[in-house]
């Protein structure tokens, strides 16, 4: 079983509370079909609205479907029993775009990233926690001095490190990231997915990188999915699918995209 | 906003019905013997309470009285007041007129100066008008309207006698209650004009300045609050600017420009100001002698008037719950920004 | 950000000037039993200087004089700055605890439960604030108690809304998704994420209540719904001077001590919360100045 992730024939749609009965609003997502394999990259692009983030949503379990399956590590997430769903809590995790949002204000990087032990109760004395919590700072990149700041006192490309830290925290296999370099200066974006690049190695991850930015997704992933309208329309390694574009969407994509090749690596940056 | 209007007035005799259970079920906390008073018409039968208890089950449920009650209560027969010696139902007859009157006569006053000072500090932010008139407003909202009310009375009806308390003067009493003076609507100022009788017109005039002052003072602030808002952001904007590069005159861009458009939240505002002061009438017109439905609820909350309290608090809370519908379909109708979904 | 909004207020004239005087009646309420020592058991009772029911003016005595039958204005006025903190801040506290725990069952609830209390809160808003407190405080009889009780039942449904619309905004952030994506239960989701981030707002619009509340509390009781005769509040004071505003024949203004000292204490502290409500409500929110 090769792969991690299968999503089969995935609907979405959303409702507007009418007077009588639901209407249709919007067709989120409509019959997708996708996988990621074991320490695989997919990169999913699309326009904004297209549906790649509600299906990061339902595959992290924020939101139910209304169709189709999801199979994680082959159990299929939405009839689990109580322990399973514990396993494919610790299997997944996740980094968001707004990183305002997605630390608590009112904790510290230390809070935030225990939290993970605490609910899952893996770590049980406080010193485990605090080298646990040391060494996930260290290999996303901050040193334990950044232990006891709250997240306005991080720049952008901090805090993304620190949720980067707390998704790392249970060891799991997947991290959904969604569109976690879209909220960050152009100098900084590049930090971010060198780190995604380190992590994958270093942590075995598989990762399902959501982005509109095909060169991020060209310099991360090794599969490219595309969606339009809520349906994949093209699904490939990322070289035929950016090289040798099937669909007439990917193109107009691909035409939109200033010709950088790779974000610059970090070291040519900072000399 | 059909839609919007639509729900709420499906809403409204929801609300109304739980406004009406809540204040019956709060009543349910005195004896079956203070409660018996609901039901009886007359005072002689005050001797036969037991029988009445029995008679109209004041040890049933809640539930089981409050359909009674609210049976009665669509028949318009709401109890007998000992208070007001007459049904609930005549008595709010007769008081509500005043209050109205007097509610009216104070929104006309907070709408004139409230837009007047309002647009006075807008012209001249950050001058000493503009602190000046942030001060008046600020302390009207802060003075205790029966401090306010007290002081008046002692220094205009005490010490100069300009104005005394009451709804109009002995000599009027005798006109009004006197042949050849038709009550049409009970509102005393329009009646009085109905019968040509000026002598009375001006009477209860007289006897509204000071109530009606006193009862502007809480709704000031406010008005004058938003008035000078929405002047500042109308001057700021382009029309007014191309109005004044074409040479027109300052007061001219002010009142027939900026003014216009300024208004628009002052009006719907005034809508919910409106409804607000029905609870500063319970205090004021306890101050003035005033016979309004305020001064009849208090009267029968100080009495342990059951029925009368029932009924006056349903009534505000229905006049309460109606007007701030209107001033929310006002406040759809005229601000285009706002949108209920 | 505390400290910016500190300094803000030093700047401004008009909060300093409330501040000012809120401190003031905080110091007066904590040194009540210094500056008037208690001569009753219960030192909230005034004590009399005497049997003449008229008010007599502020002599060596009385610095301020007493007002029908004798209750001596400085010891009520003093302890009624105390009793003004007291109902003030019971009121709050309640209410807002109440608050916390409608708007935070209904937002975390959501669905029926949501709809009902809300429902709940509608219908309290159905009825004036003044008129539902009236209602209950006549129903409950004159005491200290029964307005605190009556005043918190008018109040906690606009901390319930605040608090409830806050907690709908905060569920929507991201940190709330990662904690469901580790697995948190909703529990603790709520309790250690989304409390702590939105109940504070209301904390501050509740406590800038305290002048209002007051205000609502003298209300009561000078309609003689509120504390019990002889009480040291302000609302009483006032009352009691309202068969006097006539003054003598030679002095129409015999009297005035007793409605203007007591009533000035009362719109002294009044001003001072919403001068400082008014400039905090400025600072929070930066678009009209």
């Amino acid at each position: 079983m090769n792969n991690i992730l299968e999503i089969k024939n995935l609907s979405k749609n959303y409702y507007k509370r009418g007077f009588f009965r639901r209407e249709v609003s919007a067709r989120a997502l409509d019959g997708v079909n996708l996988t990621l394999t074991r320490r695989g990259v997919l990169g999913l692009v699309g326009e904004s609205g297209c549906g790649k983030t509600t299906l990061a949503k339902i595959i992290l379990g924020l939101e139910p479907a209304d169709n189709g399956e999801v199979f994680i590590n082959g159990k299929n997430i939405f009839n689990a029993d109580a322990a399973d769903k514990k396993d494919i809590k610790k299997t997944l995790s996740a980094v968001f775009q707004d990183t305002y949002s997605s630390l608590d204000p009112r904790m510290t990087a230390r809070r935030i990233i225990a939290e993970p032990f605490l609910v899952h109760g893996v770590l049980k004395t406080k010193d485990e926690i605090e080298k646990e919590s040391i060494k996930l700072l260290t290999s996303v990149g901050l040193s334990k001095e950044y232990l006891d700041r709250y997240p306005h006192q991080f720049s952008g490309g901090q805090r993304q490190r620190v949720a980067v830290a707390r998704a790392l925290a249970l060891k799991p296999k997947i991290l959904i990231a969604d569109e976690p370099t879209s909220a960050l200066d152009v100098s900084v974006q590049a930090q971010v997915l060198n780190l995604l690049k380190d992590i994958q190695e270093k942590f075995e991850l598989s990762i399902l990188f959501i982005s509109h930015d095909i060169n991020a997704a060209r310099f991360l992933c090794g599969d490219i999915a595309v969606m339009q309208h809520g349906q994949i329309v093209e699904h490939g390694p990322a070289n035929s699918v950016l090289e040798n574009p099937q669909t007439q969407y990917t193109k107009t994509l691909l035409a939109a995209v200033p010709r950088i090749f790779s974000p610059l690596p970090e070291r040519e940056r900072a000399g | 906003m059909l839609k919007f209007i639509l729900r709420r007035l499906m809403l409204l005799p929801l609300v109304m019905l739980g406004a009406t259970f809540l204040l019956f079920a709060l009543t349910q906390t005195l004896s079956p013997v203070r409660r018996a008073a609901l039901y009886i018409e007359d005072p002689r039968q005050m001797g036969s309470l037991d029988e009445v208890i029995q008679k109209y089950g004041l040890n049933d449920s809640v539930f089981k009285q409050y359909s009674r009650w609210l049976g009665n209560a669509f028949k318009g027969e709401l109890g007998y007041s000992p208070t007001a010696n007459m049904p609930v139902a005549d008595a709010v007859k007769q008081y509500l007129p005043a209050t109205i009157e007097l509610a009216v006569v104070t929104m006309a006053l907070v709408i004139f100066f409230g837009i007047w000072l309002g647009v006075l500090a807008a012209v001249n932010k950050s001058r000493w008008q503009d602190y000046l008139i942030r001060l008046f407003s600020v302390s009207t909202f802060s003075i205790p309207i029966f401090v306010l009310g007290l002081v008046l009375l002692m220094f205009f009806y005490g010490k100069l006698g300009w104005f005394a308390p009451g709804r109009y003067s002995f000599t009027s009493d005798i006109i009004i209650h006197g042949p050849g003076f038709t009550n049409y609507t009970g509102l005393l100022v329009i009646d009085s004009l109905l019968n040509l009788n000026f002598y009375v017109f001006f009477d209860a005039l007289r006897h509204l300045v000071l109530p009606a002052i006193t009862l502007c003072a809480g709704s000031f602030a406010l008005m004058i609050r938003v008035m000078r808002s929405s002047m500042l952001e109308e001057l700021g904007k382009d029309y007014v600017r191309a109005a004044r590069a074409k040479g027109l005159k300052e007061s001219a861009v002010t009142f027939k420009h900026a003014g216009k458009n300024a208004i628009i939240p002052v009006i719907t505002l005034s809508g919910i100001q409106f409804v607000r002061l029905l609870g500063g009438t319970v205090i004021v017109e306890t101050i003035f002698n005033f016979p309004g439905i305020g001064s009849f609820g208090v009267n029968c909350a100080q009495q342990l008037d059951i029925a009368g309290i029932l009924g006056f608090a349903c009534v505000v809370a229905f006049l309460f719950v109606l007007g701030n519908l209107a001033a929310d379909i006002l406040y759809t109708f005229f601000d285009p920004r706002i949108r209920y979904e | 950000m505390n400290k910016t909004i500190f300094a803000k207020i030093l700047r401004s004239r008009s909060a300093l000037a409330g501040l000012t005087l809120v401190i003031f009646f905080a110091a007066v309420a904590a040194l009540t039993p210094v500056i008037c020592p208690p001569q009753n058991y219960n030192p909230y009772q005034v004590p009399q200087a005497g049997y003449n029911v008229a008010p007599v003016p502020p002599n060596a005595q009385n610095i301020f004089g007493t007002t029908e039958s004798q209750y001596d204005i400085f010891y009520a006025v003093v302890w009624g700055a105390r009793m003004a903190f007291k109902v003030g801040i019971s009121v709050v506290f309640f209410a807002l605890v109440l608050g916390i725990i409608i708007g935070g069952t209904a937002a975390y609830a959501g669905g029926w439960v949501d709809e009902i209390l809300m429902r709940i809160t509608d219908i309290i808003f159905a009825i004036p604030g003044m008129v539902l407190a009236m209602v209950i405080a006549a129903l409950l009889g004159p005491e200290i108690k029964n307005m605190i009780i009556a005043l918190t039942a008018v109040s906690w449904p606009s901390y319930a809304r605040l608090i409830r619309g806050d907690i709908l905004s905060v569920k929507q952030r991201d940190f709330v998704a990662a904690a469901r994506v580790y697995g948190a239960s909703g529990p603790r989701i709520f309790l250690k994420h989304i409390l702590p981030n939105s109940i504070y707002p209301s904390i501050i619009v509740a406590s800038l209540d305290i002048g209002y509340i007051v205000l609502t509390a003298s209300s009561l009781s000078f309609l003689g719904l509120g504390s019990p005769p002889g009480t040291a509040d302000w609302g009483q004071l006032v009352a009691m001077s309202r068969n006097w505003i006539l003054g003598t024949a030679q002095n129409p203004l015999a009297y005035a001590h007793a409605i203007l000292i007591p009533g000035g204490a009362l719109f002294l502290f009044v001003l001072g919360w919403n001068l400082l409500g008014d400039a905090l409500r400025d600072i929070l929110d930066p678009r009209q100045s």
